[in-house]
């Protein structure tokens, strides 16, 4: 971005957003050339790649990419295209392969993205191919596993992972705490879902504790009509569980606690109180695991994992983790106004084989698209990006609770009603957007 | 023991009247075709054989199609609002005995579906599990594989 592009930033303020930052293509690309093309976004996990070979293909902002692990154990993620005459290198969803080779001239590639051979290298001067920077595949300057959770960032420079995921990495340090080996396996495929909306809706709404008892109204009164239903042990009382959850009064809402960081992210305590999916369990899978968590950490630590009970915990600006269903989803902005988004789910390594099955299934109720919850969702984000056309008010308000947050150091805790997430989720929009931060960096 | 050609085309017609009820939305008769323990399964990948071990679209009990069911009828099912209508255009029905005595009935279906004039396009190949008992002939399972089952889709509350 040239210095002289507009400045987005009058767009947002602490009370209020312009309907544009939602629909206007501008915006859009300033976003994917200023947050998605130099924030630390998640392209995958360790276990995707586990064995040297081993490649996923994924998205780094608006690239799609291909993370490789190297006979040396080392990631890289490379674009999927080769320098040649642009061509994809791989198709599919992941495979494994010591080169990579180009379809249609047969460039190939070892695992770093370094030319190993061609056809006819005797057509250039020597030095054209020992030319790394135009010869190679393009990489990402930047790759760095969080506990396995693999994070990247399209700008040789910028705040470290660590210090992009300030008062956030607890999360996955809490998903990962919770295997008793210490360590987590992606398993189960993956869900994906679309909306003809912008992407910060999904982000927005994730922490949005006023809309479940109104969006997802015909949900809980089903699951209420039903006496028996939310007492059934296993997957079906558990979904039930969680219809109910949804109709808590907005003053049960308000006793939940937002935990809020200056970086953008937003982490938001759980509201499941009964049976397999509240926190405090009395099963014999949960004894059982309980018993191996303690193994290897002990009775106190094993307690105080347990005891954080977080629900959402968004890592702006495209990521939501919930640690204690062993989830996390991934929204892809794909225009203005489409999105889609993957979730993927984690084994605890270590705990029964039932938790798994468990929270695949919670993950199905959860995040398909035809989930009695996710698809009223679903509707209203498309709702709100037609609203936002037309001709009416140009403004809209993000200030509910602004009058009670708190804030000491860079964490803010307010009430569950707040729309604090918004806020804070647009006051790292505005630092991403400034005109003098892109030209800087 | 293998069916008679009887059940068989029974079983298929089964099949075609729990399509009809679905375009037609009587909800509440297309649930009562599914056995106290039936379950709905669609499958998120196509590699997928069990809803056990992966993350599927659907797979519910017969408990909570009827949560789905009910909240179909609620005035405040906003991704109902208006209600989707459907076509289900069945081919290749064919039915065979399996060997615990019941029947397998495998269709292709192409599932359209309109709501707002915005169509949507769903191929699938379904297969339902039919049991006859005496007098009764009930769906203890289906299964429905679509064929774009592991690409992003938009919301839906309807089975389809």
């Amino acid at each position: 971005m040239p210095p002289t592009s507009p400045d987005f930033t009058a767009l947002a303020t602490a009370q209020r957003v312009h309907r544009s930052v939602y629909t206007d293509p501008a915006v859009f690309a300033a976003e994917q050339e200023r947050i998605f093309r130099r924030a630390w976004l998640y392209v995958g996990h360790e276990s995707q790649v586990s064995a040297a070979g081993d490649w996923l293909l994924t998205r780094l902002g608006p690239d799609e990419m291909i993370l490789i692990r190297g006979d040396d154990g080392a990631l890289s993620l490379l674009h999927n295209r080769c320098p040649h005459r642009g061509s994809r290198l791989v198709s599919g969803e992941r495979g494994h392969s010591r080169h990579l080779v180009c379809p249609y001239h047969a460039w190939s590639f070892d695992a770093a993205g370094a030319l190993t051979g061609l056809p006819l290298p005797e057509g250039y001067p020597e030095a054209y191919l020992h030319d790394a920077g135009a010869r190679n595949v393009a990489r990402a300057p930047r790759v760095q596993s969080y506990r396995g959770f693999v994070f990247a960032s399209h700008a040789a420079e910028g705040p470290s992972l660590a210090e992009f995921l300030q008062g956030i990495a607890f999360a996955i340090d809490n998903l990962v705490d919770r295997a008793p080996a210490g360590r987590v396996t992606q398993v189960g495929g993956a869900l994906r879902m679309v909306y003809r909306g912008n992407w910060k809706l999904f982000m927005e709404n994730a922490v949005d504790l006023v809309h479940p008892g109104f969006v997802h109204a015909s949900a809980v009164a089903a699951a209420r009509s039903d006496r028996v239903a939310a007492s059934l042990p296993g997957v079906t009382g558990q979904v039930v569980q969680m219809q109910l959850a949804n109709g808590l009064r907005p003053a049960e809402w308000d006793e939940l606690s937002i935990h809020g960081f200056a970086g953008g992210h937003v982490s938001m305590d759980s509201f499941y109180r009964q049976g397999v999916i509240a926190a405090q369990r009395d099963d014999p899978v949960f004894t059982r695991y309980f018993d191996a968590l303690a193994g290897a950490h002990g009775e106190s630590r094993a307690r105080e994992i347990l005891a954080i009970d977080r629900f959402n915990n968004l890592v702006w600006p495209n990521v939501s983790i919930n640690s204690r269903f062993q989830a996390l989803r991934v929204v892809q902005p794909l225009a203005p106004d489409l999105t889609q988004v993957t979730s993927w789910c984690f084994a605890l390594d270590g705990a029964p084989e039932e938790m798994t099955r468990l929270t695949l299934r919670f993950l199905t109720a959860a995040a398909s698209p035809a989930s009695l919850v996710a698809a009223d969702d679903l509707e209203v984000f498309e709702r709100c990006q037609r609203g936002f056309g037309g001709q009416g008010p140009e403004w809209l308000d993000i200030s509910r609770g602004a009058l009670r947050d708190r804030e000491s150091g860079s964490h803010w805790l307010a009430p569950g009603t707040s729309e604090i997430p918004i806020r804070l989720q647009f006051g790292a929009w505005r630092r991403w957007m400034s005109v003098e931060n892109s030209a800087a960096s | 023991m293998s069916q008679g050609r009887e059940t068989l085309n029974q079983a298929i017609r089964l099949v075609e009247r729990e399509a009809r009820l679905l375009d037609e939305r009587r909800f509440d008769e297309w649930l009562s075709l599914f056995a106290d323990d039936a379950w709905y399964w669609m499958p998120a990948s196509w590699e997928q054989r069990s809803p056990d071990d992966a993350l599927s679209l659907l797979y519910e009990d017969r408990r909570l199609l009827s949560l789905r069911v009910r909240r179909l009828s609620s005035p405040v099912i906003h991704v109902e609002q208006p209600p989707s209508r459907t076509h289900h255009h069945l081919s290749a029905l064919a039915a065979e005995s399996t060997a615990d005595g019941g029947i397998d009935v495998s269709s292709l279906q192409l599932i359209v579906m309109v709501r707002e004039a915005d169509q949507r396009l769903f191929s699938a190949r379904c297969v339902h599990r039919v049991r006859v008992n005496q007098e009764v002939i009930e769906i203890v399972s289906k299964t429905v594989r679509l064929l774009d089952c592991d690409a992003g889709h938009r919301g839906f509350a309807v089975p389809l």
